[in-house]
């Protein structure tokens, strides 16, 4: 990709419905590459710029975002998405907070359940069923906001254990950092993702869009609530 | 987004990706809206159809496609 292709295009005057933003994903093949595109996709009006979390695939997010805030200063670095089942919650904390840092309050923490069974094979484990990998998710998503937020942790609920867990003197630019959740299906997208979002710290959630077209066949149902959008095939 | 796709026969290109994908028809591809395929101007128009039935109003792109999703956004700004 060739930074010249971008151009400032103000894509925000005046759409019935208001704005549509676009965002970009990209891959970490080189330090020359990764810092242009990081460049370009701001000067493109790009709202963020994400990267990916798949170990033993591809690069790690938050190192790369890190060094993408550094030749940026607007658009927004977040992961589309971490692993929930793989992260420990307070590590994943510490790490979105010190993106959150050292971006001056351009974090985006993206989470999602995982999917693919390789993550856990890799290190010894089998990837769980999808109802607790979602169980997980919905866990460590409330736990890293608490943490956020500058609480102090403890929980043992089978899913995430911690005791007396915070951060200390980390303390994130944005109260809170926006949240988005990546996934599919009523469970993600319906109530317990709206539990997620009710009790007032997420500032906005993206719209997930992670539903194959397989299960989109037969139509779609969408829930839609404030700055929340989520896709999912009819139940 | 996971397909994008800037051509100016629809069919054809969703005809060629479907077998990839389990389940799917052709017209399951051109409808659905994490998958771009058309001309610029045809899914500028499926964009704002997709705002305006569920208030999807934010899109990422991985970096291979963003030349092609800009042009789509200039489309956007045309219709």
């Amino acid at each position: 990709m060739r930074p010249g292709v971008f151009r400032c295009l103000g894509w925000d005057d005046g759409w019935v419905g208001g704005r549509i933003e676009l965002s970009v994903q990209g891959r970490v093949r080189d330090q020359s590459m990764w810092l242009a595109l990081a460049r370009a996709a701001e000067e493109a009006g790009c709202d963020a710029l994400y990267v990916a979390d798949h170990p033993g695939t591809a690069a790690a997010p938050f190192v790369a975002l890190a060094a993408a805030a550094s030749v940026t200063e607007r658009i927004r670095l977040g992961t589309c998405v971490v692993n929930a089942g793989l992260w420990e919650s307070l590590s994943l904390a510490a790490e979105i907070a010190t993106l959150d840092v050292v971006s001056h309050g351009r974090a985006v923490l993206g989470l999602g359940a995982g999917h693919t069974p390789s993550e856990w094979a890799m290190t010894g484990r089998s990837m769980p069923p999808a109802a607790a990998r979602v169980d997980r998710l919905i866990e460590v998503t409330r736990v890293v906001r608490d943490l956020l937020r500058g609480a102090s942790v403890t929980t043992g609920d089978g899913q995430v254990e911690l005791d007396g867990a915070q951060l200390g003197d980390l303390r994130p630019v944005q109260l809170p950092i926006p949240l988005m959740v990546g996934g599919n299906g009523p469970v993600c997208c319906g109530s317990p993702r709206r539990r997620l979002t009710s009790s007032g710290s997420v500032g906005w959630v993206a719209p997930c869009l992670m539903v194959t077209p397989m299960k989109w066949r037969g139509g779609a149902r969408l829930w839609t609530g404030r700055s929340t959008q989520c896709a999912s095939p009819r139940p | 987004m996971q397909h994008v796709e800037v051509t100016d026969d629809a069919a054809v290109a969703a005809a060629r990706l479907a077998p990839h994908i389990a389940g799917a028809t052709a017209n399951d591809l051109i409808e659905a809206p994490f998958i771009w395929i058309g001309t610029r101007h045809e899914i500028a128009k499926q964009l704002l159809e997709a705002q305006d039935r569920w208030a999807i109003s934010r899109y990422v792109v991985r970096d291979d496609a963003v030349s092609s999703a800009l042009d789509v956004m200039r489309a956007l700004r045309a219709v």
